[in-house]
Formats: structure tokens, sequence, C-alpha cells
């Protein structure tokens, strides 16, 4: 724009009359970009929104058919009636244990994976990427008939992992490392390796390097990759409907019995969805920097 | 090849190496044994016995009796999937059209509403990071409530009908359309799956605006270059590797994605939105037929895998790094 003007600068008038035109284009453009960035916001907030506002409405409201975005009246009472509708204190229980488990043995497995991969070479290096790659195309579907064969038979000689917390901790585990790696890789790489270094000439050892220096100083990326791992194993639906329908069923099962009576109860079901989704939502508030450039780090080439 | 590898992993360890390349070796594969034992048994090993089972026919009374001579069945399955009168071959043809149209939606739409996200991102305003955070919610809040409230508003008489009776098209109740049931809710998985997805596709391409070259810029205003010239010219070409992973990576989520039309439409939707990884979950836990499923779950293993490849070439071989997810 500037150099533009400048080339016009000794026809004055035409000058002026061009920065005026382009400005009040620039205005409009500038609008625009507004405009689409509030409806874009309005389209990804609009679930969360009707998720929340139906959770605080009186049943009567909810019942009306139609638009109703914003309620007459304020409740909490299906925050409370919500336990006692179904067991569901016992499927946020199981949730949480399965998906905090998970996380845990994930971040280690994947740590040392990750560190691997990003500080040496052995022989196989490219065909373990790859194949860790290639674990998050196979459809869940084409594991999950022989799993159940497995878990069917393991349990015939004794060893139960059907319904049980540690046969959904092994599988979501698994499902979660591959992913893991990839994004503890991206924060591993941008800590400079002369820190270990330096640890190691001081005489620390290979394993102490990385709990003592690496893991304290990629801790935010730990904690960013811990919650997609989290969100992982608390959203899958697919193996948790096969293997966990009695004992440890999972929320994201669960909470299907609010609609298996007569009527759907969607107060309930909107206050329990609510619960779930709100504390994911502060953690990512407060962690947005490091997650977005987790999502991002290893992926554009500078 | 390996040192192209090896280059652009270890950039900047290479120049100090630690010392004793052999014991580092052993060292580093020391530290990926875990979690590939895992992957060989929870993945590797499955994929295999899969592919056997889908030879299989299996006993209705003890499903664990399958592995006997009696019931190899050798292709049947294979070509049970294009016979027209079992469980799948009927279902077979409307399920790879929608599959298809699901696939085709889902990347056109998740693609535009993205590369829209990105660019207005990229200018500035006021508020612009709480817009970048506010966008990603979809990606990242729990996906099953999100599916729940959906299901609400898409009922007959939910939000969504709502929205639609205020406006001039719709006049009266009859004339709205049933969004979960018949041919419409090919549409609502599509609609979902873009609003799920597009803002990773948005964060990617953004990643990918910032990474661009200031002087490309300043070269095109003075050739006296419009918006859409330098959007032509200049931004396109340069957000084509990302743009190729992400087309890529949709393709392959969407294929495998099973939460988002379970929960919407249930195991059993209408023909029009039958896709193909519920028509497996359906012959395998609906009718039983676990070998069936296994050959069908085989077969978009297969398709998965060619657009995988493609995918592998053109990350790890190609000049562009790729992500894992």
């Amino acid at each position: 724009m500037i150099e533009r003007l400048s080339t016009d600068q000794d026809s004055g008038l035409l000058a002026d009359e061009i920065h005026l035109k382009s400005s009040a284009r620039e205005m409009l453009f500038s609008l625009l970009v507004r405009a689409t960035v509030v409806l874009l916001l309005i389209f990804a907030l609009f679930p969360f929104w009707m998720m929340l506002q139906t959770s605080l409405k009186p049943r009567s409201e909810i019942a009306l058919p139609g638009f109703h975005p914003i309620p007459q009246e304020w409740t909490i009472k299906h925050y409370l009636e919500m336990f006692e509708v179904i067991p569901l204190a016992n499927y946020y229980f199981n949730s949480l244990v399965i998906a905090s488990v998970t996380t845990v043995l994930s971040l280690i497995i994947a740590g040392l994976a990750a560190y691997a991969f990003s500080r040496y070479d052995f022989p196989g290096k490219e065909k373990f990427e790859v194949g860790a790659l290639a674990t998050q195309m196979v459809p869940g579907i084409l594991i999950l008939i022989p799993m159940f064969l497995l878990f069917t038979i393991l349990g015939q000689s004794g060893i139960p992992m059907k319904d049980t917390y540690w046969g959904m901790i092994f599988l979501y585990t698994t499902f979660t490392v591959p992913f893991a790696i990839w994004m503890l890789r991206g924060y591993i790489d941008t800590i400079p390796s002369a820190l270990e270094e330096a640890a190691r000439i001081d005489g620390c050892s290979r394993l102490e390097a990385l709990y003592r220096i690496v893991f304290p100083l990629t801790l935010p990326g730990f904690a960013a990759t811990g919650m997609f791992v989290f969100l992982l194993a608390f959203n899958e639906v697919l193996f948790a409907s096969v293997m966990a329908p009695k004992q440890v069923t999972p929320f994201a099962i669960g909470v299907y019995e609010f609609m298996n009576a007569n009527s759907t109860q969607l107060g309930p079901l909107m206050a329990a969805s609510t619960t779930a989704s709100v504390p994911i939502l502060i953690i990512f508030v407060a962690f947005n920097r490091q997650i977005v450039s987790g999502l991002t780090a290893g992926s554009v080439k500078q | 090849m390996s040192q192209t590898v090896e280059e652009r992993t270890d950039g900047h360890s290479s120049e100090g190496r630690l010392p004793s390349l052999t014991k580092n070796q052993k060292f580093g594969l020391k530290l990926i044994m875990p979690a590939f034992t895992l992957m060989a048994i929870v993945h590797g090993f499955p994929i295999v016995m899969g592919f056997v089972m889908s030879f299989y026919k299996f006993p209705s009374l003890d499903i664990m009796d399958w592995f006997r001579p009696e019931t190899f069945v050798a292709l049947t399955h294979y070509i049970d999937i294009f016979e027209p009168n079992t469980f799948i071959g009927s279902q077979i043809f409307g399920s790879v059209k929608a599959t298809l149209l699901y696939t085709v939606g889902c990347v056109v739409g998740v693609f535009t509403l993205g590369m829209i996200a990105a660019l207005v991102l990229n200018h500035d305003f006021r508020g612009k990071l709480a817009a970048r955070t506010f966008i990603l919610v979809p990606w990242i809040i729990p996906i099953v409530p999100m599916l729940l409230t959906w299901r609400m508003m898409m009922a007959f008489d939910g939000s969504i009908n709502g929205l639609l009776l205020m406006t001039p098209f719709y006049d009266s109740i009859q004339s709205l359309p049933q969004w979960l049931l018949g041919p419409k809710s090919l549409w609502s998985i599509i609609l979902v799956n873009i609003w799920r997805q597009f803002p990773w596709a948005a964060i990617m391409l953004y990643a990918g605006l910032q990474s661009i070259p200031q002087q490309l810029y300043e070269a095109a205003d003075i050739d006296g270059a419009s918006r859409w010239g330098k959007f032509r010219h200049v931004t396109l070409p340069q957000l084509m590797p990302v743009s190729t992973v992400i087309l890529l990576l949709m393709i392959l989520w969407t294929l495998v994605n099973f939460t988002i039309p379970y929960i919407l439409l249930g195991s059993q939707p209408s023909e029009s939105a039958n896709v193909l990884i519920l028509l497996a979950y359906n012959a395998g836990f609906s009718q039983s037929q676990y070998g069936a499923g296994a050959a069908i779950s085989f077969l978009l293993f297969i398709i998965a895998m060619i657009f995988a490849y493609v995918y592998y070439k053109r990350t790890v071989e190609g000049e562009y790094q790729g992500g894992a997810i």
C-alpha cells in the first residue's frame, strides 16, 4: 500500500483520491474480517451454549418446540437430579479412573519413545516411525473384533479383561501412545541437547539426564499432551460399547441411559454433559498456548 | 535416504552428539521398546488375526470354536460382500456411496471453512488471541456430550428446525426436514463433522500462513498485485504442502471415524448415512457375523492404507514434515 502511494506522489490530487478510496475499501475489508470471525465463533460455540442453557432451564421450557436460546427462568435443579436418574456418579468415576491412569501410563511410555526418536539414532528408526504413524490409520473396527475374541479367550482362561479397569486402560494406553509420541517429540525437539550433554559430563547417566533435565523442561508439553490423551480416553465409545458394558461402564456409554427411558430426559442429560465438558474447557483456556503450539509443532517446517 | 531423515530429525543434536554411538543405539531401542511392544499386541496382532478371521465362518453357538478346518470358508466373505442377498451385500453399494459422499462433503467443508478461519485469524484485530482460542473449542471439547447436544438440536422439534421456521423458506411445521432420519441424516453427520474438524484445519493453515516469508508479499505489492492476486499467486501455492497433509488426514479420519455417525444416528442409521464403518460394526456385533465383519473392516483398512501411503510419501519422504495424529 505504501509503495503504491509513494509512486503516485507527483500527481497530488490523484494520490489523495486513491488514498480515500483505498482506505474506505480497507475499512470495509476489516469489517468483513470481523464479521466473519463473529460468524465463525457463533458456529463454533453455538452447541456449547445450547447445552449450557438447556441444562439451566426448567423442564417446561425445555419441552417447548422451536428456537429458545435464552431461558426465561434459571434453575440448577437438573444438576442435582442427574445423579438420581441413573448411576451417573459411578460412570464419572469409571471414566476418571480409566482416563487418568491411561494418561499417566501413556505419558511415561510415550515420553521415553519420543525422547529416543528426538535424540538417538538406532537401527530401524525410520521403520518404527512409520509403524507408529500407521497405527493411527487403522480403523478401530478392524482391531475391535479380534480384540474382543482375544479378551474372551483370556477371560475363559482365568484372566478377566472384558469389563475391567485394566483391560480398558491397556487398550486406551496403546491407542494413545503413538499420538503422544508424535506430540511430545515436537516439544522435546525444542530443548537444546547441550543441557543433557553438560549433565552427562557432570556424571548423570543417560536415564538421569532424561528425567532430571528433559522431562522437567518439557512439563508444559506433557501437560498439553496429557490433556489430549485424557480426552481421547474419555471420549472413546467404540471399544467401550463392546468391552465395558456392565461393571466399568464409562460416562461416554452410560450417559445414554438418559435417553433409553420412554422419553429423553434432556435436562439431566445436558447437565451431565455440561459437567463433563466444563473442566476440560477450563484446562484448555489455561494451557491454550502450549496446546496450540504443540498441535502445530513439527507440522510446519520452519 | 536415511541420511536425510537423520539430518531432519536430529538437526540440533548433530554437532554435539553424545559419546559412544553403539551404546546410544541400544539405549534408543530400549526407550522405544515399551511403546512398540504394546503396539505390536494391540495393533499388529489383531490386524493379522482379523485377516485370518475373515476367511472363517463363526459358529453361532460358541464363537470361540471358530478356528477349525470345517469353518474355513476361503474367500466366501469377500465374495458375499458383493452378493446382493446377504446382510452386507444388500447394503454395500448404498454404503459405499454414502461413505464417498460423506468423505467428500466433510473434506470440502472442513477445508473451506478452515481456510476462511485461518485467513481471517491472520489479520490483526482486537481480541484476536481470544478468537483463536475459542474457535478451537469444537475440536477440544469432549465429543460425546457435544454429539448428544447436536442430537437434541437436530430433533424434529429441536432448535435447528426452530431456527428454520423463522426463515421465509419454511412456513409450516409439516414442511420442516427430519435431520436424524431419512435422506437428510447424511447432511447431519457431514455438518457435525465439519463443526468438529474445521478448527484443526484452521490452526494448521494458520501456522502455515505464519511461516510464509513476508518478502513474497512485499514483492507482490511492488508488482501491484491485488488482494485476490496475492492470495491466488502467493498464499495458495505456499500453503500447498500443508494443505495436502490436511486433505489426506481428513480423508483418513473421516473414513475411520466411528463416534460421530454412531452417536448421532445410532447403530442402525437410514440408508443414506449407512457408512462403511457402521456397516462393519453392525455385521460384527448386531448380526454376530464376525467373519463378514472382519472382511469388510479389512477392506476399509486397505482403502485407508492407500491414503496413508500417499500421506507418508508426501510427508516423511517429501520436503514437508507432517504430524502423526
